[in-house]
């Protein structure tokens, strides 16, 4: 039996009147990728705040590892192994190159980073494993280039290597091929079948073949309601999905537009 | 990170200021010595300044607070007679350190504006109560009978040796500051300040890191604070107000923020204007004030922002 | 005598609510960090000391005054502000800073670097009876009921005018006013007038009780802060509750806290603590307040930035 990684109970999320966030219950296992759908405005990116601590519920709970971490803030969350990655490209940018923002998320998972003399960029012991994983991300010969002036492709696997290097067990990824062409899309998608192993994924996306493609189970949220949640196949041949939302996506899956 | 022109830019600063009193001595003019101590000084107080404000972008007008303890440890000491530097100024250093610690506990859980208001009130909480303590001195202030003794070789009160000591005190932190901003530590500091919900995403609480660095940053004011104290024999909660932290603010990005030469050129700067700028006019600030104005409609990082594009950072 | 120090308090304290209301507004709509905002008040009072005099008429003086500060602000809106809203705080706080030395030194080569004093009226010289036959000068009775008209006039502009409605969407989220297609810049310079013309009816109105000098603006800028900081960016009913507490709690305070503190120290040990601590009384109360609640007491939702 796969281990459960994260639990959301009965989650509420209310914004002054309009409900975001409509009682949803999922669960995320470990080498399991779960995705979320549903159009726009339907709460998706609500949906990872409350997982990732942006956000408060207004009740139900959030349950990572055996432990209740609804009122838990971002950094403990992500201390514990919870890693995300942003739909809207979230770096440190100013003088900071590629390599730089990779060995602060290196920095981050080993310990505190109260040591006032050594200087970091000489520090092996970040500056390797940061190499290491924009050499699997394949952006290694782009380590001394300011992140500001990455391509839109670019930082998104940028920002895959910044979550994958906190070393977590839990990824919530907010459409990570968005933007992106098609074969860094497909480069992404690779990646993450062969990593999903180790990791309990949730996935935001928009595009069906990338969802189809990885997903294991499939949530549809419309309006903040969880419509239908269940595998690819079941989701596939669900009348009231389809109804909604699958008919129009198929449509905009076939033209592709980029995001 | 820092860019070799720079880093000989800085060098070459220093290696003037070092060879300073000769050139004094040479020109019959001891009277700089005194003045270029001054700046020496505020030279530290504005690095101090920059490790929050340049590395952790903290607007903070709560340094002056430091100048003042700094000085008033000092001044109180010695009219209780007591003229050890090595009990008046480990008191010194020590309750800035607390004091950075207390204010910077409050102020630092909150954000934007209202970090700035809050240190902002903090510093005149500090200003009020230096005045209101008429025991030393109220609103007159407090002279200093005799400097600090360190006792054996080094005279304080011999004017070049000052200097020099001064000059040592700024090197050290240079050093210090330089090392800082390159560390484990400067970088998330750094990384805090250009996008701190990234920072927190990754696992840090970035709150710790930026209290330390106020503790740090306190700390190293209150050494210009004893400093500034001995120099001037005298202290009063002139030292002390808001404008003070503003004008520690202004020397710093008229010299560079986190540039580490800036505030050397921004204290030799802004000593240059007061004493000629003066000599011409006694209105200088209402020339000076639209040239602040202009700079932060203009440009982006003071006099380095003037500097051909290898010379500045990135 | 403490119904008579209340008076003042409250006197005092819509005094602050004047400068701080303008001011809670530009910065939570504007998100500006303005430290001028002193200036204009020294401007009004220093134009009021001037103008009294040559029109030989208190009302029409501070009116020119009130007016003149209004027009200063407009105009320091279009040359310095606009350019200001989209940059850093710290940018903000250079230029501002900059106009203060600006503001100081102008008023110094214009007015002269002498204090000046600024009589009030013999019309209102007076005393009028409060109950039980205790004295209350007109002139600050005067002052009371003009920060209280003020307050209500506030009140209905912002609750019950589309400008206000404005306002009050532009406090909690600022792309909101785009999006309701109002014009920004407009808004803005309204706004920042608004703020310059109530700092300068403060300064115009202070100015006969306390000495018109310059640096007067630095001094009850960050009391004005204290206010906002307790108050809530953003919010007028804030800012008033806020600077009513203040302005009673320094008043009163300083008046009673002698006592006060003779009842736990020895006399000698409470004359030397009062005056700082009195002064200290407004910051000790506002770090008590920030333990407890760090947004303030009715923040404007999203404001804090």
């Amino acid at each position: 039996m796969a281990e459960e990684l994260v639990r959301i109970e009965h989650l509420v999320k209310r914004f002054s009147g309009l409900v975001a966030t409509d009682d949803v219950s999922l669960s995320l296992f470990k080498g399991q990728i779960h995705a979320v759908i549903g159009p726009n405005g339907a709460g998706k990116t609500t949906l990872i705040n409350q997982l990732s601590g942006r956000l408060r519920p207004d009740s139900g709970r959030v349950i990572m590892g055996g432990q209740d971490v609804t009122y838990a803030s971002v950094a403990a969350r992500a201390h514990k192994g919870l890693a995300r990655q942003f739909q809207i490209a979230s770096l440190c940018y100013g003088e900071f190159t590629v390599l730089d923002n990779v060995a602060l998320a290196v920095q981050a998972c080993q310990g505190h980073s109260y040591r006032f003399w050594r200087d970091v960029s000489k520090d092996a012991a970040v500056v390797d494993p940061a190499m290491a994983m924009l050499k699997r991300l394949r952006i290694e010969h782009r380590a001394d280039v300011l992140a500001v002036n990455l391509s839109h492709g670019e930082h998104r696997q940028l920002e895959l290597a910044m979550a994958l290097a906190t070393q977590p067990t839990i990824l919530l990824l907010d459409e990570p091929t968005a933007g992106t062409s098609h074969d860094e899309a497909a480069r992404i998608v690779g990646l993450l079948a062969e990593i999903k192993a180790d990791y309990a994924i949730l996935l935001v996306e928009h595009d069906m073949n990338t969802v189809f493609a990885l997903a294991d189970v499939i949530t549809v949220l419309v309006n903040g309601q969880q419509l239908a949640s269940g595998p690819p196949s079941l989701i596939r041949g669900n009348p009231a999905v389809r109804a909604v939302y699958l008919g129009e996506e198929k449509t905009q899956g076939e033209t592709r537009q980029p995001q | 990170m820092m860019g070799s022109p720079r880093k000989l830019a800085t060098a070459v600063l220093l290696i003037a200021l070092l060879l300073l009193p000769v050139a004094a001595m040479a020109m019959s003019n001891p009277f700089l010595i005194k003045l270029v101590t001054r700046a020496v000084i505020m030279a530290i107080a504005a690095l101090s300044l920059d490790i929050i404000l340049g590395l952790g972008g903290m607007v903070a007008f709560s340094h002056a607070i430091f100048l003042g303890v700094g000085g008033y440890v000092v001044a109180i000491a010695a009219s209780q007679g007591q003229f050890s530097a090595w009990v008046q100024w480990p008191i010194a250093l020590g309750l800035s350190a607390l004091i950075s610690l207390v204010v910077g506990s409050i102020s630092l859980r909150s954000k934007g504006v209202y970090f700035i208001m809050i240190t902002l009130a903090f510093c005149q909480l500090f200003y009020f109560l230096a005045i209101g303590t008429e025991a030393y001195g109220g609103d007159d202030g407090l002279a200093i009978p005799m400097r600090s003794s360190l006792g054996g070789v080094i005279d304080l009160s011999d004017k070049i040796t000052f200097y020099y000591f001064c000059f040592f005190c700024l090197a050290a932190c240079l050093l210090f500051a330089w090392r800082l901003s390159n560390s484990h530590f400067g970088r998330v500091l750094k990384a805090a300040s250009l996008n701190e919900e990234r920072v927190q995403a990754l696992g840090i609480s970035t709150y710790g890191y930026r209290l330390t660095a106020f503790v740090i940053a306190g700390t190293m004011c209150g050494l210009a604070g004893i400093l500034l104290a001995n120099h001037n024999d005298f202290v009063s909660p002139a030292l002390l107000g808001w404008m003070q932290s503003g004008d520690l603010i202004v020397m710093l990005v008229l010299g560079g923020i986190g540039t580490l030469v800036g505030p050397i050129v921004g204290a030799l700067f802004l000593l240059l204007i007061e004493h000629t700028l003066s000599t011409v006019t006694e209105h200088w600030q209402i020339i000076l004030g639209p040239v602040l104005v202009l700079m932060a409609l203009y440009s982006h990082g003071g006099v380095a922002a003037f500097l051909p594009k290898g010379w500045r950072r990135g | 005598m403490l119904l008579e120090q209340c008076m003042n308090g409250l006197q005092f304290g819509l005094l602050l609510f004047l400068l701080a209301a303008g001011l809670s507004l530009i910065f939570g709509i504007m998100n500006l960090i303005n430290l001028a905002h002193g200036s204009l008040y020294m401007v009004g009072a220093f134009l009021a000391a001037t103008f009294t005099v040559v029109l030989d008429s208190f009302v029409l003086g501070m009116v020119v005054a009130v007016t003149g500060t209004l027009l200063l602000g407009i105009v320091l809106d279009v040359v310095v502000f606009r350019r200001l809203y989209a940059r850093t705080h710290l940018d903000q706080v250079l230029a501002t800073f900059g106009l203060i030395w600006f503001f100081d030194e102008a008023v110094r080569m214009i007015w002269g670097p002498d204090s000046k004093t600024l009589h009030v009226p013999a019309a209102l010289a007076g005393w009028v009876e409060l109950f039980q036959g205790i004295p209350y000068p007109v002139y600050r009775l005067l002052i009371i009921g003009v920060g209280l008209g003020v307050a209500v006039l506030l009140y209905v502009l912002v609750q019950h005018t589309r400008i206000g409605m404005l306002i009050r969407a532009g406090a909690s989220d600022r792309e909101m006013i785009s999006a309701l297609g109002a014009n920004i810049n407009l808004l803005y310079t309204l706004v920042v007038g608004l703020g310059a013309g109530l700092a300068a009816l403060a300064g115009v109105m202070a100015a006969p009780l306390m000495t018109v000098s310059v640096g007067m603006g630095e001094s009850i800028l960050i009391l004005t802060f204290v206010v906002i900081v307790i108050g809530g960016i953003g919010s007028i009913r804030g800012a008033f509750v806020a600077a009513v507490m203040v302005g009673m709690i320094d008043t009163v305070g300083r008046a009673y806290l002698p006592e006060i503190l003779r009842l736990v120290m020895s006399r000698g040990a409470a004359s030397t603590a009062a005056p700082g601590l009195s002064a200290m009384l407004i910051y000790l109360l506002m770090t008590v307040f920030l333990i407890l609640r760090p947004a303030g007491m009715f923040p404007a939702a999203g404001a804090q930035k």
